[in-house]
């Protein structure tokens, strides 16, 4: 997982996204531990407050468990579980993004070439 | 709990370096102090220290005035850098004095961070490089186990290795031990990450104190390009320029939201662009909206 | 471990090597001196017996033809012509000046140590209090010291007794004690001195300069108010001048007494109240500049001017005593004032004006 100093998101943001994507990935994989705030905040040299802000996040997301004593794990992920609130409120921000692209000129194809090297190769 | 500085003013000879100085730190919380070279900074830390004697204000340290309790002070550290005792003596003769005037030093951490990095034990401190004098620094500050810890630039001129060394003491003091820690640097990029907090002064004054996750989600840095010569009102009030260069303005935005999109929009721009927002974007935009005032007068 | 313990520990920590070697110095010169002067009063036992002194004196008399006998001559007078009357002038000139000058760079040292080695920076930034810390230095320091100077005297007098006839050396107790007491009563002011022209003034030079200076005309103050031979008051040379001039020995060690201890209180309230950032010409602190300048020529003009060298009429005094005042005034003021300052602010001023 990468955080990126340039990026225009917050950082806890950037963490968020990037454990799901992680997880995603199959890098992270179900009842994995995840490292303890303190150990993420020293791989990044962040802040541990904006790592644990991030990991309170992605608990009431259901994405990590904490177990006391122990640590933070990926929670499994059932597909009945899926948060369909989110999904379409990510869904309307992808597709806005769409809007935005093709008004820029961007042919379909091309953004079906975006899609499927992101899913090939993991390259955003 | 916490720490505090309240109403802190220090005048040296006919000069006013610090007016009405108000700091707040919790423990768990790393607040960075940023400041050009010579705005007062390290006069600051000597107040706070009691190196130099302010000349109105005092220091809470958990709800307890530092003036009525001196033995306060032992939950607080600060090193001065520039001016210290240490260069005639080894590491651990300096770590003997420390654990006297804490009660609190933990001689076993000390040991175990002496071992881990590497510290020569019969050098004195004159004869270390610049980067282990800064990690000794560090290893001191965490030992004497206090709550609060001011370090005044401690990154400054250590290499990468030693730098990544002193980033880990700090973000295990802060995350394990809960320590508070107010950390000044004139390297933004180094605290960009670092700190919860970010208190910008200038000319004396504090005149921002932003909280750094919240500011990012709120504010946005913009590059701008408007059709007309002048730049919209609604910009200017809601914003602090950080850039103009002929028509291209980069501006902050620190309240940002729909409608100023909207109005923004409907000025039909010939460049509406977002821009990553840095802790450098925020310190230019502090001062220059001070100096913007400044020029009004 | 209590404040107090920790504190001791902190004060013997960083002194310990120094008083060391205050010790051993002030040893090793007494012991030299001890030695120096069993010699040169061997020699002279060598030389000058006081059967050869009777037939010397008798032989002078019956030269100059006057009716002179060695009957006549008393004891006390042949002493005093040797030169070796009471013993006092052994211990004089083992314990005068050089421990004099000693003693004001114990003073010093005590308090522009810290401040140079940036140690003040330390304890200021500890929870200890600056006054309790400045007491435990000072005590420590001058107190093992004085103990080692004392130790040395009365093993100076010890060794007189035994190895020098009492011909040449013969003192009562009590005036030895008295003396003791003068000395050491002396030496704390001294001490005292050192100290606090350490903490206000800025500077090892400066502050060295001042002390001496002070020290010198202070010694011709007590020397013309205090009165005592030679205007020396560490230097008597007999029982019979303590008694002729100025106030008796126990006033004087009151006297001392009194003055260190003010200088001392004085000495920790500005430690407690100092502030590093006065990294100022000459003085540590800037409201003293008045003060100070004002004191400086008063003293020195009552000093010099009244100082009597001589003069008998009134008039005679007080003219000298103001030219030595104005002189005082420039330069005093230059010292402490620095003019470039004064120079600058002035064309500061002028260019505001201008614009």
């Amino acid at each position: 997982m990468q955080i990126n100093k340039t990026s225009s998101k917050p950082f806890y943001e950037q963490l968020i996204s990037g454990i799901k994507e992680d997880i995603f990935k199959g890098i992270l994989q179900t009842d994995d531990k995840v490292p303890s705030v303190r150990e993420m905040a020293k791989i990044h040299e962040m802040n541990p407050n904006t790592v644990s802000k991030a990991y309170k996040v992605l608990e009431s997301q259901d994405v990590l468990v904490t177990v006391k004593g122990r640590g933070t794990y990926v929670k499994a992920t059932n597909e009945s579980d899926r948060d369909e609130r989110q999904i379409q409120k990510v869904r309307t921000i992808l597709l806005d993004t769409i809007k935005e692209v093709t008004y820029l000129g961007v042919q379909e194809n091309e953004i079906h070439d975006w899609i499927k090297q992101y899913f090939e190769k993991g390259e955003s | 709990m916490g720490f505090e500085i309240k109403g802190l003013s220090e005048k040296i000879g006919d000069k006013d370096i610090l007016k009405d100085i108000n700091i707040s730190l919790v423990p768990g919380e790393i607040v960075g102090l940023i400041g050009r070279n010579g705005v007062g900074k390290t006069t600051l830390f000597r107040s706070i220290a009691g190196q130099y004697i302010p000349d109105t204000g005092d220091i809470l340290i958990d709800d307890q005035w530092i003036k009525e309790d001196l033995t306060l002070k032992e939950k607080l550290f600060y090193l001065d850098t520039q001016n210290n005792f240490f260069d005639s003596y080894t590491i651990d003769k300096i770590a003997d004095f420390y654990e006297l005037a804490y009660q609190t030093f933990d001689r076993e951490k000390y040991n175990n961070w002496v071992i881990e990095y590497d510290l020569p034990r019969q050098t004195k401190y004159r004869q270390f490089s610049k980067g282990m004098q800064g990690l000794f620094n560090i290893v001191l500050a965490f030992s004497t186990g206090a709550p609060y810890v001011i370090l005044d630039e401690p990154l400054d001129g250590l290499d990468v290795i030693v730098r990544k060394q002193v980033f880990q003491i700090i973000i295990d003091a802060v995350s394990e031990d809960q320590r508070g820690v107010l950390i000044s640097s004139h390297n933004l990029e180094e605290l960009d990450r670092l700190i919860d907090r970010a208190i910008v002064l200038k000319g004396s004054h504090i005149v921002s104190d932003y909280r750094l996750e919240d500011t990012r989600s709120e504010a946005r840095k913009v590059q701008l390009v408007f059709k007309s010569k002048e730049i919209p009102t609604f910009v200017k009030e809601n914003s602090r320029a950080i850039s103009i260069q002929g028509r291209v303005v980069v501006v902050l935005f620190e309240h940002y939201s729909a409608e100023l999109e909207a109005q923004i929009q409907a000025e039909d721009p010939a460049l509406f662009e977002e821009l990553p927002l840095t802790l450098e974007d925020l310190f230019r935009a502090s001062i220059s909206a001070k100096e913007s005032t400044e020029g009004e007068k | 471990m209590t404040v107090n313990k920790r504190l001791n520990q902190i004060v013997w920590q960083r002194y310990k090597w120094f008083i060391a070697l205050f010790v051993a110095l002030i040893v090793g010169v007494s012991m030299m001196n001890t030695v120096g002067t069993i010699n040169s009063v061997k020699d002279t036992e060598k030389m000058t017996t006081y059967e050869y002194y009777v037939k010397q004196t008798n032989s002078d008399a019956k030269e100059s033809k006057i009716k002179n006998h060695v009957s006549q001559l008393d004891y006390k007078k042949y002493q005093a012509d040797m030169g070796y009357n009471d013993g006092s002038t052994i211990l004089g000139n083992a314990w005068s000046e050089i421990f004099l000058l000693f003693i004001v760079g114990v003073g010093l040292f005590t308090s522009l140590y810290d401040l140079k080695t940036k140690f003040n920076e330390f304890i200021f930034s500890s929870g200890f209090s600056r006054r309790r810390y400045f007491w435990k230095k000072s005590g420590l320091i001058f107190i093992t010291t004085l103990a080692t100077i004392v130790i040395c005297m009365i093993a100076d007098v010890g060794i007189a007794k035994l190895f020098i006839s009492s011909n040449y050396f013969h003192v009562s107790e009590s005036f030895l004690v008295l003396k003791l007491g003068h000395y050491i009563a002396g030496y704390t002011a001294i001490y005292a001195v050192g100290t606090i022209v350490g903490i206000l003034v800025n500077g090892i030079l400066a502050a060295t300069i001042t002390a001496f200076g002070f020290l010198g005309s202070w010694i011709i103050f007590t020397g013309a108010f205090l009165n005592n031979s030679m205007g020396n008051p560490f230097n008597y040379a007999s029982e019979y001048n303590m008694e002729m001039m100025g106030p008796s020995v126990p006033v004087q060690i009151v006297i001392f007494l009194i003055l260190a201890a003010l200088m001392m209180w004085a000495a920790s309230y500005f430690f407690n109240n100092l502030s590093l950032e006065q990294d100022g010409p000459y003085l540590q602190f800037n409201y003293l500049k008045k003060p100070l300048l004002i004191f400086v020529t008063l003293y020195i003009g009552f000093i010099i001017g009244g100082q009597g060298r001589g003069y008998t009429k009134l008039s005679e005094m007080i003219k000298v005593g103001v030219i030595t005042g104005i002189i005082t005034f420039i330069v005093a003021y230059i010292v402490i004032y620095r003019p470039q300052n004064i120079w600058q602010k002035i064309q500061n001023k002028s260019s505001k004006n201008k614009s």
